[in-house]
């Protein structure tokens, strides 16, 4: 109590202190995904021996609040949301879901004022405006996340506050560093069973997490750079009240790069790599695995772009490799290695000051290892391709 | 309610800083300045703020980070699928009803 007393008091006072000299900035985007995939198998592939397809069309729409006091204060309200429309045609998982998405926000306020440091503090959230109980058919249309988007269509109220600061070494040299905690809310969703699809309805309460971040990023003429490595401490998820899955301890490490060669060519790379710890075991008794059963992820992207006054163009590629077969035979779960490689292209276009409208399309190839002892049926090696392509506009107040 | 308490606290953390800041702006820096007093590079540090909100905040929403969609690829880390997601998101998994 006393703490919302603080709160109470010190808010309204301060914000009419802060804000009496500065600049709000809004920009709206508005974007529509396409994901068409086709292949070996449906999705989940143990249960089918046909080949298998599915389309995705993905509306996310973002809206971005900025309001600065130079010298002193900012503040930044994200909010994005949308409208899916999901569709599995595979034989004997053929299923469809059309849904508004989960909401996701996030507020934060950073302090300009100290030289040399500029704290922040944000609070996200999930907003359970989607939708998580398909029932019957309907629960085939989660598919493969590697091909599509939107792997599932809703959730509980997940609240996550983050702390963090930029340390400015120089104008173009950067530390920061944060901690979040996400506080999982619960919600129902239905029982999968197969190959019925969703019957019954049982309560998630998902695992909440810890998260800290450590990035540096620099700036260097033609050059930029920023590097994060993370680490994220996993809660145990229950259903109906029972423990079910607590997932390892995650690390990752993530960068990005651009040169710029000259005005009009640059070349940007990005790559990730991140590593899962021992799961507890996903059905009784809860106790930690005997082998690790997560692989490593690697993840490289590259592009360059052509820039030419108002217009920029080039293409683009990228390769994720998932280096093991995961499957323990306590879980009954298997998550097979696979690489995919991507090639496509990206248009980027400026009529005006205000507005950036922009397409891209890519081709992908999906390899999956063999999984003999996937249950209840083998899978051979399977191979899939899909197309992915989006439009969309950028408008800036 | 731990929920609550949360918020609270955030509320007042926000307040605090607002009452840190000065009420009027001495200089133009749009993202602070360095420790000699030379205006820090905006665009790196939005870039860096936004960075380090995102990759505290792993498992906010499987509907992506709170970001536009044409700059999330740089967190395309977040989607890497594990083991125990296949659980969570395709529903209780034992004896006849295997997970994929």
């Amino acid at each position: 109590m006393a703490i919302v007393g603080v709160a109470v008091a010190v808010v309204p006072l301060a914000t009419s202190l802060a804000w009496s000299d500065s600049q709000w900035d809004v920009a709206y985007n508005q974007e529509v995904r396409y994901f068409s995939w086709r292949g070996d198998r449906g999705f989940p592939a143990p249960f089918t021996a046909a080949r298998g397809g599915g389309t995705q069309v993905y509306f996310p729409t973002t809206v971005i609040v900025t309001g600065t006091a130079p010298d002193s204060l900012k503040f930044q309200l994200v909010t994005r949301g949308g409208f899916v429309s999901s569709r599995q045609t595979s034989p004997g998982l053929t299923g469809s879901v059309t849904t508004p998405t989960d909401t996701v926000t996030a507020a934060t306020l950073t302090l300009l004022s100290i030289p040399g440091i500029q704290p922040f503090v944000a609070l996200n959230a999930n907003l359970p405006t989607g939708r998580s109980v398909l029932s019957g058919s309907a629960s085939f249309a989660r598919m493969d996340p590697d091909l599509v988007d939107i792997a599932t269509f809703g959730e509980g109220w997940n609240i996550g506050p983050t702390v963090g600061a930029n340390v400015a070494l120089t104008p173009d040299v950067i530390l920061a560093g944060g901690w979040g905690y996400t506080d999982r809310g619960r919600y129902n969703r239905e029982n999968i069973v197969l190959p019925a699809g969703g019957v019954g309805q049982t309560t998630v309460d998902p695992g909440n997490t810890q998260t800290v971040n450590a990035s540096l990023g620099f700036r260097h003429g033609p050059l930029r750079v920023q590097i994060a490595g993370s680490h994220v401490r996993e809660g145990a998820t229950t259903f109906a009240g029972v423990p079910s899955v607590q997932l390892g301890n995650r690390s990752f490490v993530s960068g990005n790069g651009s040169f710029a060669w000259n005005d009009s060519s640059v070349t940007s790379v990005a790559a990730s790599w991140s590593h899962t710890q021992k799961n507890k075991a996903l059905v009784p008794p809860f106790l930690t695995e005997a082998f690790n059963s997560n692989s490593n992820v690697y993840r490289v992207r590259l592009e360059h772009a052509f820039n030419a006054p108002g217009w920029s163009f080039g293409p683009t590629g990228s390769y994720l490799l998932r280096d093991e077969n995961a499957y323990s035979s306590t879980t009954l779960q298997f998550v097979p290695a696979k690489t995919v490689w991507s090639a496509g292209g990206n248009l980027r276009h400026k009529p005006h000051d205000s507005v950036l409208l922009y397409a891209n399309v890519e081709r992908l190839w999906v390899t999956e290892r063999a999984r003999p002892a996937a249950v209840p049926n083998p899978v051979p090696a399977s191979h899939y391709t899909a197309w992915m392509a989006a439009a969309g506009v950028t408008l800036a107040f | 309610m731990p929920i609550l308490r949360t918020l609270a606290s955030f509320a007042a953390l926000s307040g605090l800083l607002l009452l840190s800041a000065p009420a009027i702006a001495q200089t133009a820096c749009p993202e602070g300045k360095t420790a000699s007093g030379a205006c820090v590079n905006a665009e790196l540090a939005g870039a860096m703020r936004e960075s380090v909100r995102i990759f505290t905040q792993p498992r906010l929403s499987y509907s992506g980070p709170a970001v536009a969609p044409n700059g999330a690829r740089r967190y395309d880390v977040l989607r890497d699928w594990r083991q125990g997601l296949t659980r969570e998101i395709y529903g209780t998994c034992s004896g006849p009803n295997p997970c994929p």
